[in-house]
């Protein structure tokens, strides 16, 4: 899961060097797209409540739990989504420990909460209109396709495809490596999860 | 029954003696400090000695299943209260029992219709470095006693488990590796389960180990282990005995 760490209001640039993947937990991974406050809010929420059901009932939440928290997340927050000043279009990937071997399965949502399992990648956010033909091209057409990437060559591209949004649409930041920002980059793997480290994104980068 | 001054006191007593009583099936609960982490030790059924509270934090105990369960429900709860009305590092060990649980044993141990908790327990929270690792020893009345690092021992007997933590304090002098550590905990939760003291007749190290392997067959040894160093918030793990190389 990769995002810029961009935050715009309205034509302000606020910041460079927001975090906007955010790991829930080791089976959980939230990118989120629409108004920060709320969405580091359901973060926390998020957070605090795998958690705490891991530690109260002695096991994990299930995925399905888990997409549906979020789902009536985005629910309860339907007045401020109408009201157009707190919408929040988040991602969801999390590995499903009910299949063996357990595998991780990507989740989008639409402003309401109604949740949709995507097949291969989704996108979100302003600038997902650019990346989402790019990586429809790329999976039918491309060599490698992106499910078949190595990890190497996962981050170059996922890296490429911010800078080309970021050319069409002024609210996604893309990389900067005079400036040293780079993508938020996380990898949600059975075991875990993995943050890419902006000096091995240089590194991928520069190979 | 409460009418008269020592009726109460009375009661109270023989409160203390019932809740002694019903305890003494139960088995010792025992702690560590190392250099890399807390070691926290049991033997039960599995999931029901040793367990994880909050990021830094683990309570392991005795007594009676249901009890210990209220107790760990409560601690949880108020821990992630904390860290979601505060933050995750403003969760501390002080607060949860000397502003929550040890108040809360006490209200209830004094109340004397009602049933009192069958717990004795110690709690443990990680910090920087080994002598800034927090234990405290809470016992069935509310009352409790704190130490920095070192060894903690959970038992039904004050002069057992006295006994006990003055053994594996010595026993344990400039070892660090986890495997050792479990070891002797496990040595030392054998003498007393076995209810031998640990001065005059103890036996040799290989005896210990046969005693202590002997006494856990068909029982699960219960291991929980907080780690200084991670990448992750939650420090606690659960290494069964197999992946500790017991």
């Amino acid at each position: 899961m990769a995002g810029d760490r961009r935050a715009t209001a309205g034509n302000v640039i606020v910041t460079d060097r927001v975090e906007k993947i955010i790991e829930i937990d080791p089976t959980s991974v939230l990118a989120i797209a629409g108004v920060p406050a709320t969405a580091f809010e359901m973060a926390r929420v998020l957070q605090t409540s795998f958690e705490y059901y891991r530690r109260s009932q002695l096991q994990s939440l299930s995925l399905p739990a888990r997409v549906r928290a979020l789902a009536r997340l985005l629910r309860e927050n339907l007045p401020m989504t109408m009201q157009g000043i707190g919408i929040v279009v988040p991602l969801f990937a999390g590995v499903d420990h009910a299949t063996k071997p357990p595998e991780p399965r990507i989740y989008f949502y639409d402003p309401l909460g109604a949740q949709f399992q995507a097949v291969g990648y989704a996108a979100s956010g302003s600038g997902s209109g650019t990346i989402r033909s790019i990586l429809s091209f790329q999976e039918r057409y491309g060599q490698p396709r992106p499910s078949r990437m190595g990890l190497r060559d996962a981050v170059r591209f996922a890296s490429r495809l911010l800078t080309t949004a970021s050319e069409f649409d002024s609210a996604t930041g893309g990389i900067n490596p005079e400036t040293e920002t780079y993508a938020t980059i996380k990898l949600l793997k059975a075991s875990g999860v993995e943050t890419i480290t902006d000096a091995q994104q240089k590194e991928f980068l520069h190979d | 029954m409460t009418e008269e001054p020592y009726r109460w006191l009375e009661a109270v007593a023989n409160r203390r003696e019932y809740v002694r009583e019903q305890l003494k099936g139960g088995t010792p609960a025992l702690a560590a400090s190392l250099p890399e982490g807390i070691l926290l030790l049991g033997v039960g059924g599995g999931q029901s000695k040793v367990f994880e509270l909050f990021d830094r934090h683990a309570l392991a105990g005795l007594g009676h299943p249901a009890d210990i369960e209220r107790i760990r429900q409560a601690a949880i709860d108020a821990a992630h209260v904390e860290a979601f009305t505060r933050a995750p590092e403003d969760v501390s060990l002080r607060r949860l029992v000397g502003f929550g649980l040890g108040p809360q044993l006490k209200t209830n141990f004094e109340q004397i219709f009602s049933a009192p908790f069958l717990v004795e327990l110690l709690l443990a929270e990680l910090g920087p470095e080994p002598g800034h690792d927090l234990f405290f020893r809470l016992h069935f009345d509310g009352s409790y006693q704190t130490q920095f690092g070192g060894v903690v021992v959970a038992a039904i007997d004050p002069e057992a488990e006295s006994a006990a933590r003055k053994w594996l304090i010595e026993m344990m002098a400039g070892k660090t590796d986890r495997k050792e550590a479990a070891d002797l905990l496990l040595q030392a939760w054998w003498r007393i389960t076995e209810n031998k003291p640990f001065g005059e007749g103890l036996p040799d190290e290989a005896a210990r180990r046969a005693g202590w392997r002997e006494a856990t067959k068909g029982k699960e040894i219960e291991i929980g282990w907080l780690a200084r160093q991670s990448l992750r918030p939650a420090r606690y793990q659960a290494p069964t005995a197999a992946e500790l190389g017991l």
